[in-house]
Parts: C-alpha cells; sequence; structure tokens
C-alpha cells in the first residue's frame, strides 16, 4: 500500500525532502518502550508506504518536477548524503528556465509540454507499487511552476487515474509575500485544484514562521527550518496508525483521511494543528500528558489558534438548543470556529488512556452532520520523531475562512484595475478564466461561512 | 415380498439420511419417520417440516423470511415461501396448518418434489465442495437502477440539512467503492506474481502453476494433515451420495406408492374440505408476505409485458423488411439465368453461405454459465492468435469484451432514466436555497 509523492516547484521538492528525512529517522528509530514485534510491523508498514526496495538499498517513491535545475539537484544530493535513503536516479525532471512567477505560464505552456515525460515518470513509480494508495503532490500556491504546473499535473493524475485518491499539499505564502501576483496565483491555484483533487491540505507560511520564532526560540529563521517544521506535521499524518476498532496498521492511510473528512464535494480545505511542538533542548525537559495536550488542541480548534500560546481561552463552544440558523450569527459573534470534521491522530506512550470524549462534543460541529462521523480518532503507541506524545489534528473548518477571504479580496482589487493580468493572457489564461476562479472561491467561501 | 420390499425400503432410506447428515442437516428424522409418513400420519410432521426447513435455508440464505429461531410456525412460513417460489403448485400444501401438526405425506410428495426439480441435493452437495483452486463466478452483476426514490425520506428525516448530510454520504460511498477498487487491483496483482512465481511446479501439465491455497498448503503442514481430514471427509461423503444414487430408483417406485395413497384418500375426504378451501387458498397466495416472491412477480409481469411489446416491434419490423426484400427480389430476378444447371448452382451456393451465416451468429451468442464458479488459470499466450479453448472453458479477454457490451448498455439505460438522475441535484440546490 503505496503512496506516490509528486515533488512540485522549489518549495515541493524542498519540503519534500524533509518530510522523507523525517520519514526515515522515525521508521528506523529504536523505540524502547515498545514491544519488538510492534515496532516491527510499524516500520515495515512506513518502509512499504514511502520507499521501494532497489539494490542500492531504498529509494523514496517520489516524483521530482521543477523547471529549474538548481534546486532538484540539491535535494538530491541531500537526501544521498543522509546515507539511509535516496531518491531514485530516473525519478526526476526538470529545464533550464523557470517559469516566472507566472501561473499561465506554468498551467498553460509548460505543463503541456512537458505532460508525456512527467507522467511516463509517474506511471513507473506506479509501476513499482503493489498497490496505490494514491498521489501526495506537494506545492507552493505564489510561485510559477508549483502553482501552474502542479494544478495542471493534478489534472493530469486524475484523468489518468480517475480511481485513486489524490491529496495536494499546499503552501500558503506569506501575507507580506514577495512576489506581487501572489493573491492571483493563489485564487487561479484552488479554484482549479477545487475541481481535480480529493482533498487540500493548506500550511501557511505565517503560521509555521510563528511557531519557529515562538515555540522553537530560533533566532535565524531560514527557510530550512520552516521546512522542518512543516515536515515534522505531515510525517505525524501520514506515519502508520491504526484506526479505531482495527488491530493492523491502516493499509489505506489517503483513503481512510478522504472519508472522514472531505466526503463532501464543497468542503475540500484541511488545516493541520500539532503539538507538542518545541526545541530539541525545551524537550529533554518537558512531561507531557495526554489530558492536558487534548485540552489545548480543543480549544485551538474552538478559538482557531495556530499554536499553542496564546490560545484565546474566552471562547466557548455555544450552548445547546441554538436553532442553527442563529447560531451562525452567535458563533461569528464570538469568534467560535465550527468544524464539519475533526480527525485526530494520537501518537505516543499509554495512547489508549486517552479520552477524546472532548472532541465527540455536538456544539462544535455543524447542525447536519452527526459528532459520531464527524469525529475519527487514530491511535499508535509509536512515538514519533523525538516527542514522548505528540497530537496532530487534522481538521475541516473555518480555519482558513479568513485567510481565504483576505486572499482572494486582494486579488480581486488587483483585477479590478486589471494589473498584471496581461502577462496571464499572453499565455492563455483569459478574463472569463480569472471571473470563473473568483466565482468557484466566492461559492466556496460561502459554504464555509453558513456552516 | 412384503417383508423383502420393506428391508429395501429402509436400505434406501438409510441411505438417504446418512447422506443428509453427511451433508451437515441438522434435523435428519429416521427412516421410520418416513414411513409412517406415506399413510399420513401426525406425529412425524414436526421432523419433516423441520428437515424441509434445514434443507432449504442455506440455498436461500439471503431471504429476509429465513430466521434463525426455533419457532416452528417461522419456519413452515419460510418453506410454504420457498416452495411458492420455485413453483410448486399442490394446494394442499399451502393450506397445512402452521403448528405443523398434519400432513406428512404432502411434505413427503414435496420433498420428492424438490429432489428432482431444484437438484437439491446437488446442489447441497456443490456447496459443501473442498476446492482448491484460485475460483472466481462469471457474474457480472448488474442490478437494474432502483426504482423509487429512497433518498426522499432520508432528505425529510435529516432536518433542516438533509440534503447535505445526503452529499456526504454519497461522498463516503464513493470514497469505499474507491478503496474496494484498489483492494481488488491489488488482489489481481498479487494473485498473478504467484501464478507466475509458480509456474512448472504443479503435477498436472495443463495447470502448471499452483493456486494460492496450494502454495498456503506447501508453507504450513500442519494446513496439510487438516486438509487431508477434510478430503477424507469429502471422500466419505461422495461414496454416500454414490450409494444413494444406486438405490434411487428404488425411491421413486416408492414415492409412486405414495402419490396413489394419496390420489385415493384425496377421492373420498379431501375434496369437500378443498371446495371451502379453494377460495380462501387464493387469498392466502396473494397474502404471501415474502417481499422477493411478490418483487419476483412484478419483474415477471414487466417482462411478460416488454416481450409483448417486442414481439409487436419485430412483427412490424419484419412486415416492413419482407416487403422491400420482396421488391427487391422481384428486380433481381430480372438478371438470373433461366438455364436450370446454372440456377441450381447459384442457389447452392446462396444456400451454403447463408448456413455459414447462421452458424456464425449461434457460435457468437453462446454465453458461458455465470453461475458456477470457475478456476483462474494463467496461460502464456502462443504465436498462435487463439488458444484451443476446451469445453467448459473460458478466456479472460472474451469475458473483458463481454462486459464492455453490457457497460455499454448500461450506459444507454442510464440515459433512459434522466428524470431519476436529475432530480437529485435540483432537490440538492432546492435545499441550498432554503438554507441561505
Amino acid at each position: 500500500m503505496s503512496i506516490v509523492t509528486v515533488q512540485l516547484g522549489q518549495c515541493g521538492n524542498q519540503i519534500g525532502q524533509e518530510l522523507f528525512n523525517v520519514i526515515s529517522n522515525d521508521s528506523h528509530s529504536l523505540r524502547g518502550q515498545c514491544p519488538k514485534t510492534e515496532s516491527e510491523a510499524y516500520s515495515i508498514c512506513s518502509q512499504e508506504r514511502f520507499f521501494s526496495e532497489g539494490q542500492n538499498g531504498a529509494s523514496a517513491r517520489a516524483v521530482l518536477v521543477d523547471m529549474e535545475p538548481k534546486v532538484i539537484s540539491h535535494t538530491i544530493s541531500t537526501a544521498a548524503k543522509s546515507g539511509r535513503w535516496k531518491y531514485g536516479d530516473q525519478s526526476s525532471f526538470c529545464q533550464k528556465q523557470g517559469s516566472g512567477n507566472n501561473w499561465a505560464n506554468g498551467f498553460c505552456v509548460h505543463g503541456p509540454r512537458h505532460e508525456e515525460d512527467i507522467m511516463d515518470l509517474v506511471r513507473r513509480e506506479v509501476e513499482k507499487c503493489d498497490r496505490l494508495g494514491g498521489f501526495f503532490n506537494m506545492m507552493s500556491m505564489a510561485g510559477g511552476t508549483g502553482s501552474g504546473m502542479g494544478t495542471y499535473i493534478t489534472q493530469c493524475l486524475r484523468d489518468t487515474y480517475p480511481h485513486s485518491f489524490i491529496l495536494n499539499q499546499v503552501t500558503w505564502p506569506y501575507g507580506t509575500g514577495e512576489v506581487i501576483v501572489q493573491n492571483y496565483n493563489s485564487v487561479l491555484t484552488l479554484s482549479h485544484l477545487y475541481q481535480s483533487s480529493d482533498a487540500i491540505l493548506v500550511h501557511e507560511n505565517d503560521t509555521v514562521h510563528k511557531i519557529c520564532a515562538q515555540l522553537m526560540n530560533i533566532k535565524q529563521i531560514s527557510f530550512k527550518d520552516v521546512n522542518k517544521v512543516i515536515a515534522h506535521q505531515l510525517g505525524s499524518v501520514l506515519q502508520p496508525a491504526y484506526t479505531e476498532g482495527v488491530s493492523e496498521y491502516n493499509r489505506n492511510p489517503l483513503g481512510d483521511l478522504m472519508k472522514s473528512m472531505v466526503c463532501h464535494p464543497e468542503y475540500k480545505l484541511l488545516g493541520l494543528r500539532n503539538i507538542p511542538q518545541m526545541s530539541e533542548t525545551s524537550l529533554a525537559y518537558s512531561v507531557f500528558t495526554w489530558p492536558g495536550l487534548l485540552k489545548h488542541l480543543r480549544q485551538m480548534l474552538i478559538a482557531n489558534a495556530k499554536m499553542e500560546e496564546g490560545i484565546d481561552w474566552q471562547v466557548r463552544p455555544p450552548a445547546g438548543g441554538l436553532p442553527p440558523a442563529e447560531k451562525g450569527t452567535h458563533n461569528k459573534q464570538l469568534r467560535f470556529n465550527t468544524s464539519l470534521a475533526n480527525l485526530l491522530i494520537l501518537r505516543g506512550k499509554d495512547v489508549q488512556s486517552a479520552d477524546t470524549g472532548g472532541f465527540m462534543d455536538p456544539a462544535l460541529y455543524t447542525s447536519w452532520l452527526p459528532p459520531g462521523v464527524a469525529s475519527s480518532t487514530w491511535r499508535t503507541p509509536m512515538s514519533f520523531n523525538r516527542y514522548e506524545k505528540s497530537a496532530t489534528l487534522v481538521s475541516n473548518s473555518q480555519f482558513l475562512l479568513k485567510p481565504l477571504d483576505g486572499i482572494v479580496g486582494k486579488a480581486w482589487n488587483m483585477f479590478a484595475s486589471r494589473a498584471y493580468v496581461h502577462q496571464y493572457t499572453q499565455f492563455g489564461i483569459s478574463e472569463e478564466d480569472f471571473l470563473d476562479s473568483f466565482t468557484a472561491l466566492e461559492q466556496i467561501i460561502a459554504s464555509y461561512t453558513h456552516l | 415380498m412384503q417383508r423383502e420390499a420393506n428391508v429395501k425400503l429402509k436400505e434406501v432410506i438409510s441411505s438417504l439420511c446418512k447422506l443428509l447428515a453427511g451433508l451437515g442437516v441438522e434435523a435428519v428424522p429416521s427412516p421410520e419417520t418416513f414411513r409412517r409418513g406415506k399413510f399420513n400420519r401426525r406425529d412425524g410432521t414436526a421432523d419433516l417440516w423441520k428437515l424441509l426447513y434445514s434443507l432449504l435455508k442455506p440455498l436461500h440464505q439471503d431471504c429476509p423470511c429465513a430466521s434463525n429461531k426455533a419457532n416452528l410456525a417461522l419456519q413452515v412460513d419460510f418453506v410454504k415461501s420457498v416452495l411458492l417460489h420455485y413453483g410448486y403448485g399442490v394446494r394442499e400444501l399451502y393450506q397445512l396448518p402452521a403448528d405443523g401438526s398434519e400432513g406428512s405425506r404432502e411434505l413427503l410428495l414435496a420433498l420428492s418434489w424438490l429432489f428432482h426439480r431444484i437438484n437439491l441435493l446437488e446442489q447441497l452437495l456443490n456447496k459443501t465442495r473442498l476446492s482448491l483452486g484460485d475460483e472466481t463466478t462469471l457474474c457480472v452483476g448488474g442490478t437494474p437502477l432502483v426504482e423509487g426514490s429512497l433518498g426522499l425520506s432520508a432528505v425529510q428525516g435529516g432536518g433542516g440539512g438533509g440534503a447535505r448530510y445526503l452529499e456526504w454520504l454519497q461522498g463516503q460511498l464513493r470514497f469505499h467503492w474507491r478503496a474496494l477498487h484498489a483492494a481488488q487491483e491489488e488482489k489481481a496483482t498479487l494473485l498473478y506474481k504467484i501464478h507466475t512465481y509458480t509456474k512448472g511446479c504443479h503435477s498436472n501439465p495443463s495447470i502448471s502453476h499452483l493456486s494460492v491455497a496450494e502454495t498456503s498448503l506447501i508453507k504450513s503442514p500442519r494446513q496439510q494433515s487438516r486438509m487431508l481430514m477434510l478430503l477424507e471427509c469429502e471422500i466419505t461423503l461422495l461414496e454416500s451420495y454414490l450409494e444413494w444414487k444406486r438405490l434411487e430408483p428404488l425411491y421413486w417406485h416408492w414415492m409412486e406408492s405414495v402419490l396413489d395413497a394419496k390420489l385415493a384418500d384425496d377421492s373420498q375426504e379431501v375434496l369437500i374440505a378443498n371446495t371451502i378451501a379453494m377460495a380462501s387458498g387464493f387469498k392466502r397466495k396473494d397474502k404471501d408476505s415474502c417481499q422477493r416472491n411478490q418483487s419476483m412477480k412484478r419483474e415477471m409481469d414487466r417482462l411478460g409485458k416488454e416481450l409483448l411489446e417486442l414481439k409487436w416491434g419485430l412483427q412490424g419490423e419484419a412486415s416492413a423488411k419482407r416487403t422491400s426484400w420482396c421488391k427487391w427480389v422481384e428486380y433481381k430476378e430480372q438478371d438470373i439465368p433461366l438455364d436450370p444447371q446454372e440456377f441450381g448452382a447459384i442457389a447452392l451456393k446462396l444456400h451454403d453461405r447463408v448456413g455459414q451465416k447462421l452458424s456464425a451468429l449461434r457460435c457468437n451468442n453462446v454465453k458461458p454459465a455465470t453461475n458456477t464458479a470457475y478456476r483462474l488459470l494463467l496461460r502464456e499466450t502462443t504465436k498462435q492468435k487463439t488458444l484451443p479453448v476446451h469445453a467448459g472453458e473460458t478466456e479472460a479477454s472474451q469475458m473483458m469484451l463481454g462486459v464492455d457490451n453490457e457497460e455499454q448498455l448500461f450506459h444507454y439505460q442510464c440515459v433512459l432514466h434522466p428524470l431519476l438522475l436529475r432530480s437529485i441535484p435540483r432537490l440538492g440546490a432546492e435545499q441550498h436555497a432554503l438554507l441561505k
């Protein structure tokens, strides 16, 4: 049961390499407190999922795509240095010149031109799998290659493998980002991805930056630190775990994730929260309990907090007995975050004793989905990435409503004066396409607002 | 003579009881019960009802009438509905009381009718058969689109957000389906791997590779001894079946005597009761509570109507074609030479060509049986285009062509049900409007 990762663009490739690093370290690390059979089952499952065994050791099930050769060659060489794993010799694709942060260039020109070569690489990876568990595409929204070509490749994947699960991981650009047209690129990416992808997992650069600064106490934050945090969060979702009531590690992680979270076609945006998150030095002195972790996580969900510090404890779920129509305005006043579905993934010691009842409260959820369906939990006694206990929350809720609104607003303002639009029309994205994208996103915003 | 006949009869019935016991039937009555049943004694009737129930239950496990409780009345109802399903027309059986106190002779007749009509014993034998090959059925499925709106009740029951919950469930169903599809593909890949890796290992050269069960047997010796035991049990069962087959003609002779006894009795007493009960018997059949029987009746009526329409349609088409053909033939007749020998040669050639075309049509339309299980074998494709296909074998590529054709037909069916498909999204839009 294997996942094929497609790393698109500079951002996708860098995060992808960190992700495979985390996974490889995690599956090979020794854990004293777990029985050997458990440990072996975990690492066999994880290896099968992400690496294929060749004569020269484990090679990652990944396809690397970028228009410039610099990032890819750096990524491949860093991976090989680790000694434990590497990228396949034939799994990368690059050209000589980039896309210039132009979504239309990536989508209309580079995409179709190189579609055959890239899909060839993907097909080779898929054939190595006994069972394809799905595709995990990593890209950023602001650039040209990752977002434009990435969207095109996602569409090709959907056309070629219509029954597969496709999870897109998207990195939201900094609010004060360097790329002027990043809002256009974001709008176009999201509206197109909504059609071909099953779920869109979002990481905001601003949030991760704050985590690095405040929680991990890193003074000079580089992209590498940000990528490490994102990779840690992703690894905690994708590594093996037990779904409820099953005694073997789940062999269909993407499918199970989709089943619990994104069954409705209008609600596909997923947010990720992971605690605890701290620097290695503090880790040695900290002790965690499951009730404490779960309480923090629950309040983070309710109050729409991005990390453990600065949680607003005043926000409370509404008392029961309010009719759904009034609930919307009531929640807005209290800045309460309504969820559609939540998935808790708990990893570490004594995980069976963790009580997740707090997440089954119907007040947290929208009225038309019963909490039994909306909330699910995965557990494993194996600790993850040096944290003795760690809890991750994948949430389909109103987390991204404000940032999304912000981006659409800014893009619309730019579009109203047709700024930079000619750069797109010259490559094939017309103004109608822009309008369609805006409409689609307005529809998404409306759906989430009336949750 | 009588005693000899009795002894022979006892032997026959005992072999039948032994076979039934070997098949795993729970409530096998003694041979004495059978004998007394001929004389319509009351005491063995309940046993005979139970026997019929335990014989018919494994064949109809998905029928909602089958219940696990040991309630005799429910069992009686089940047996009656199954017999109705198979078309058993003897009214007296359906009039038997539900407490199982009367009618052992009727039950014997029904039992023998089942033996003959649906090959009951052979079906049960087939169910308990051991097989070591990788099996698959050729059943393509294809249940027709459901009539009636199941979704509406869920929408009304789910409160204000019912439509969205429905869409959620539909999405979940789709994901489950995709996972199932992936699992099936994985199974096929692994099966292919095992078949290719064990090429040339099988003792039978025409099969040449091992199946999954055989491979796992090689791995664990404990399973081997268990399999040996199971095979020995099956051999004993088959031997008792062969014994039964040998004595079967005597059984049918005896059944004739049972039938004679019944007819002799009938003419005297039951006729009066029958005429009164006939009216209520009719009603009872209509009130048959088995859902499956009722839906079958509906299907049959629909099928009858469609066949009739088809017949009228074809007749119309045929007459139209015939008139145009006659005109064409008249036109062509001018070209035919009047010399009898040439004419004879031409006629013979035509006859041959038509015969060839008809036989080709007939060959292409022979479909392999879909109910039986087939063993999967991996064969190498040699240089020749067509492999020799033995009797009872089918090629997977042929089946795939057949499935493609069925898919096309299904698409046409979907086009013919536009109302059903269009109504669901419309409903969703209305609900959205209400919510906002």
